[in-house]
């Protein structure tokens, strides 16, 4: 039985030493907020190990978390006792990684994060996380011609508000 | 937008976010009994409901066949609306969760999305074929007030119908406007267009940021002197000669007022001649500056191709932007040993050491091996170690270079894998990297190491390797061909988002020759007695006339986005055995998705998004 416990801690270690980062800035990708990003991706873990002996290695760990993290953060926004959280303030209230004065542009994420949640849902796991089509129906439960659809109305958005500044026509 | 481009802004942008909670998860996971959440929902009396299949019957009547689940929906949906006024159009606000209980079902809605007031969750319970409880977890509640309106904190039916046309109100208005010479659009014209479809944002939850386009005033700095200083300000920080982005061709100018504090900016791109260079892109310089004072708020410089992208020619001091931007590219790692120390030294010099993450590049001398004859034995060590040879070199950026490490010098080949390939087949790069030291001379390996070593000591063959949980280098080649083949049949596509059904059967098949499973890959081909396309087109709009009207799919836009044909249900929200059809189609109101078995047509699954779920 102790060797039970320990082979789960491992696992569990193995697995946010792996996906921890990740999980928690999807999550702060949803929440805006870098506390309950951790909160949930705390959530997150300990769902992930409790449910482990149902994964079937259909998907990736990394898939099979997104999934996991994605619901535990939907929950969240559902909480009454949650206030809303500004996407672009949010963004202001992370420490700036980069040395120089504005180093980078944040366009993209700020229109991303304005996004209705189910679009946002689509062009964090595509282009972020980098997940087929098939991989993305799979952590959100969706039939895939849903999430094509889905996929092509947040680039349609995305491309209205990033006209020329990121989309262009060929992309 | 290409996925190579946001992936690192992202990263770049969030890189300060670091899980701190691993102790918590190990305390977590040692506490025994981990609590079981309590249940949502207040159980309300039984209703004990005895509905019989209207909508079965109804179906049945035009030849249509539900299964078992769909019959439980229906039942479920009739439930709701007897009990609590929910509709078909509402119900689409939710996602619709069927779970079996042995005969029993539980449907359960929950909220697709967060509205602008509570909504509550909804569950219906199913046994012996009949309705036996419906609850709503908001029933009661004392703040629903149904004669405030939209302002009730708790919506029921009632809103939730004022709500989605509202919504669906204001992407009317949207899909008025022709967005499709947006570029050309003047100051005024983006301002009056953001003004007009802003007006009902607070709902539609779909605010930018808070920043409004605006025209510029007499006091703010002018479109034309904008592009100017724009020019000069990028050769300025890029160390490039101004004719190099006066003469690129001007994109985009738009000018912004931030609704927080009213301060105004312009936002412009200067972009490369031409088309783009396929899938590489195109050159293009981006920049804010604030008006009136015409500073630079942020600047950057995309170049798609790394071997066209070098540090700014003389010193570097002052240049610390540009240098990091540089290091935040491929384009240093493909430098050759030579040229990396002398970049190195020049960043070094102007105080930006730092970014070289600690490395000591040194620059190739007497008493070393030459550079050319050193890479050489290092790919035949990585050869010999890890049989990755010839063309799967191609697959991985190779960064080469002399380097100081624990006060000796070694050659360093470092191989990760080229993006393209590192997504390929999933999420989860399974490739991992490859390094190899050797010392000065060049004449002996001191360390040879590949990321996945032990992940999977198993052998496998090009028609299996897909099971593989690590690709070692001998099945590297057979990637890169599945890769290519996969490729090439997207290319031909119509559309690669939308593959045709016998397009996807050709991407998949690929994909199942190789090993991957058919859950992963199931689109397929109709078999001989397998009911057709339009057989099945036909089935599913009958089913959709009968749930939601005529009028939604006879009367208004009403196309087939994507019919597809797969082979095992996989992932998807419905249990079968058997291939199936699933047809999508878009409304003016939304998206229906309907699923067919592909040989009895017995409908398996339907769904409908509107556009106040998200779905505009």
């Amino acid at each position: 039985m102790r060797e039970t416990a320990a082979a789960i801690e491992a696992l569990a270690r193995r697995l946010m030493a792996e996906h921890g980062d990740f999980v928690t800035r999807l999550c702060f990708l949803y929440l805006g907020d870098e506390m309950e990003a951790q909160d949930a991706a705390q959530e997150s873990f300990l769902k992930a190990m409790k449910a482990f002996p149902s994964f079937r290695n259909e998907s990736s760990e990394r898939t099979w978390l997104a999934r996991i993290a994605i619901n535990t953060c939907k929950d969240s926004l559902r909480s009454p006792w949650r206030k809303r959280v500004d996407g672009e303030q949010a963004l202001l209230n992370l420490k700036d990684p980069g040395e120089g004065p504005e180093a980078f542009d944040d366009t993209v994420i700020k229109a991303i994060m304005s996004l209705p949640a189910k679009y946002k849902d689509v062009i964090l796991l595509f282009y972020y996380q980098n997940l087929l089509l098939r991989d993305i129906a799979r952590a959100l439960a969706l039939p895939l011609p849903t999430v094509s659809s889905r996929l092509i109305r947040a680039r349609n958005k995305l491309s209205k508000q990033l006209k020329g500044w990121f989309f262009n026509e060929e992309d | 937008m290409k996925k190579t481009e946001l992936a690192p802004l992202i990263d770049r942008r969030l890189s300060g976010i670091r899980f701190e909670r691993e102790e918590a998860v190990i305390q977590g996971l040692r506490r025994e009994g981990a609590r079981t959440p309590a249940r949502r929902f207040r159980l309300v009396p039984a209703l004990a409901l005895i509905l019989a299949l209207l909508l079965a019957g109804t179906a049945l009547a035009l030849g249509l066949s539900l299964s078992a689940r769909m019959n439980a929906r229906q039942l479920a949906v009739e439930a709701l609306g007897q009990s609590f006024g929910l509709s078909e159009e509402t119900i689409g606000l939710f996602e619709v969760n069927i779970k079996k209980d042995g005969a029993d079902w539980l449907v359960r809605l929950t909220p697709k999305n967060t509205y602008p007031a509570e909504v509550g969750e909804y569950e219906v319970s199913i046994r012996n074929n009949a309705v036996a409880d419906t609850r709503w977890s908001l029933e009661g509640s004392a703040e629903y007030n149904p004669d405030k309106g939209l302002a009730s904190p708790v919506w029921g039916q009632e809103q939730l119908l004022a709500y989605k046309q509202a919504v669906q109100n204001y992407y009317d208005k949207m899909s008025r406007v022709d967005w499709s010479k947006s570029e050309q659009w003047d100051l005024q014209e983006r301002a009056r267009v953001d003004q007009m479809t802003r007006s009902d944002q607070p709902l539609v939850d779909e605010i930018l940021a808070g920043d409004a386009h605006a025209v510029p005033g007499q006091d703010d700095l002018q479109p034309e002197e904008a592009w100017d200083r724009a020019a000069r300000a990028l050769a300025a920080r890029y160390g490039l000669p101004l004719e190099y982005i006066s003469g690129m061709a001007r994109g985009y100018q738009s000018f912004m007022e931030s609704r927080e504090d009213k301060s105004r900016w312009y936002a412009m791109t200067f972009e490369a001649a031409g088309k783009n260079d396929g899938e590489a892109g195109q050159e293009s310089f981006y920049i804010l500056l604030s008006s009136p004072q015409g500073e630079v708020l942020k600047a950057a410089w995309f170049q798609p191709d790394d071997s066209k992208r070098a540090l700014p020619a003389g010193s570097l001091i002052g240049l610390r932007d540009a240098v990091e931007e540089y290091m935040n590219t491929q384009a240093f790692p493909r430098l050759t040993a030579a040229r990396k120390a002398d970049a190195a030294q020049r960043m070094t010099a102007a105080g930006f050491g730092d970014l070289l993450d600690g490395a000591v590049y040194l620059t190739p001398g007497p008493g070393q091996a030459a550079e050319a004859a050193a890479l050489q034995k290092a790919r035949a060590v990585l050869q010999d170690a890890f049989q990755v040879k010839g063309e799967s070199l191609s697959m991985f950026v190779q960064d080469f270079s002399l380097q100081e490490v624990d006060g000796a010098a070694l050659w360093v080949l470092r191989l990760t894998p080229e993006h393209e390939y590192q997504t390929f087949i999933g999420p989860t790069s399974l490739i991992g990297d490859y390094e190899i030291r050797l010392n000065e001379a060049a004449d002996e390996a001191v360390l040879t190491r590949w990321s996945f070593s032990g992940v999977d000591e198993g052998t496998y063959t090009r028609s299996d390797w897909g099971r593989a949980k690590a690709y070692a280098g001998y099945i590297l080649p057979w990637l890169k061909e599945l890769k290519d083949k996969a490729d090439a049949v997207k290319a031909a596509a119509q559309d690669e988002y939308f593959l045709t059904v016998a397009e996807a059967a050709q991407h998949d098949q690929l994909f199942r020759d190789a090993g991957f499973s058919v859950e992963r890959y199931g689109a397929g081909t109709p078999r001989k007695d397998d009911i057709s396309e339009d057989k099945a087109i036909s089935l599913a709009l009958e089913t959709l006339r009968v749930t939601y009207g005529r009028e939604a799919v006879d009367k208004e836009p009403f196309e087939l986005i994507w019919p597809s044909y797969l082979l095992r249900a996989g992932a998807q929200p419905f249990e079968t055995e058997q291939p199936f059809w699933m047809l999508s189609f878009h409304g003016g109101s939304g998206i229906y998705v309907v699923a067919l078995d592909a040989k009895s047509g017995q409908i398996l699954y339907m769904n409908y998004d509107p556009a106040a779920s998200g779905n505009g």
